[in-house]
């Protein structure tokens, strides 16, 4: 598989230095809509979803700083106890470059169930993308845009990786996690 | 559903054509295209800040941003 690295967008870019830093602290995975961009789904998106395992303050205040000291702040507080309780609280947090509210952000949340904690065990690298960065699996991903996300942007989403994975996609899985997330997230 | 037919088939032929060019082919459309939109929105802000009614909707802007959101 062809891999690059001098092709890296605004998107990339960003997405790559904030899941560095994040990985020296924490298990995590990068899901939903840049997913699909990263390979090569023709569109943009203002914010990357990301899913970390949960962990103690003392964990998230450590990687909170650093975050800041390689120039990224959190929109929603610049203390780090503030922080922790949104994300304890089952609210996502959002942090951009420093000195802009502006877009591209990584929205950040706790995982809160089983499907979330599958999805970080399962996680992988995906050649396609080039990128180095951990994502939770193509058929999770599909199961989620197919059954619980469900707008025009997501079915299309789904639709391109069917697409470019049509002789590796696993339906059983696909089949697997739909009954999942029905049953744990649409109840 | 789709939002129409032709949507579908675009979908289609580009996912199509992703997979069958070197990555550095589909990359190189997909990074303008992804570039210029921030650059855009960048320089619509960039325009906002110099006047006054730019700046108190870059305010509101922001305070909209700022917002937790549940999941």
């Amino acid at each position: 598989m062809e891999r690059g690295i001098g092709d890296r967008n605004i998107l990339d870019k960003f997405a790559e230095e904030v899941c560095k830093i994040i990985d020296k602290h924490v298990k995590y995975i990068v899901v939903s809509g840049f997913v699909a961009i990263s390979h090569g789904r023709f569109r943009t998106t203002e914010d990357i979803d990301m899913i970390i395992e949960k962990i103690s303050f003392e964990k998230f205040n450590k990687m909170h700083f650093e975050l800041i000291k390689r120039g990224f702040e959190c929109l929603q507080s610049s203390k780090s106890e503030e922080i922790y309780d949104y994300l304890d609280n089952k609210d996502s947090v959002r942090y951009v470059r420093q000195g802009t509210f502006l877009p591209p952000e990584m929205e950040i949340k706790f995982a809160k169930d089983e499907i979330d904690e599958l999805q970080l065990k399962t996680r992988k690298k995906l050649a396609f993308t080039g990128l180095n960065i951990w994502f939770s699996s193509i058929e999770i991903n599909i199961a989620f845009k197919e059954e619980y996300l469900g707008t025009d942007k997501d079915k299309e989403d789904a639709s391109h990786l069917r697409k470019i994975y049509q002789d590796e996609i696993n339906e059983n899985e696909i089949t697997k996690m739909k009954e999942m997330i029905r049953k744990l997230r649409m109840k | 559903m789709m939002r129409d037919k032709t949507h579908a088939e675009f979908i289609e032929r580009w996912a199509s054509y992703v997979k069958s060019v070197p990555r550095k082919e589909w990359k190189s459309k997909l990074d303008s295209f992804t570039n210029a939109q921030f650059e855009k929105s960048l320089a619509f802000y960039e325009r906002l800040k110099k006047t006054e009614k730019g700046r108190v909707v870059l305010k509101r802007l922001k305070e909209e941003r700022v917002k937790a959101k549940e999941y």
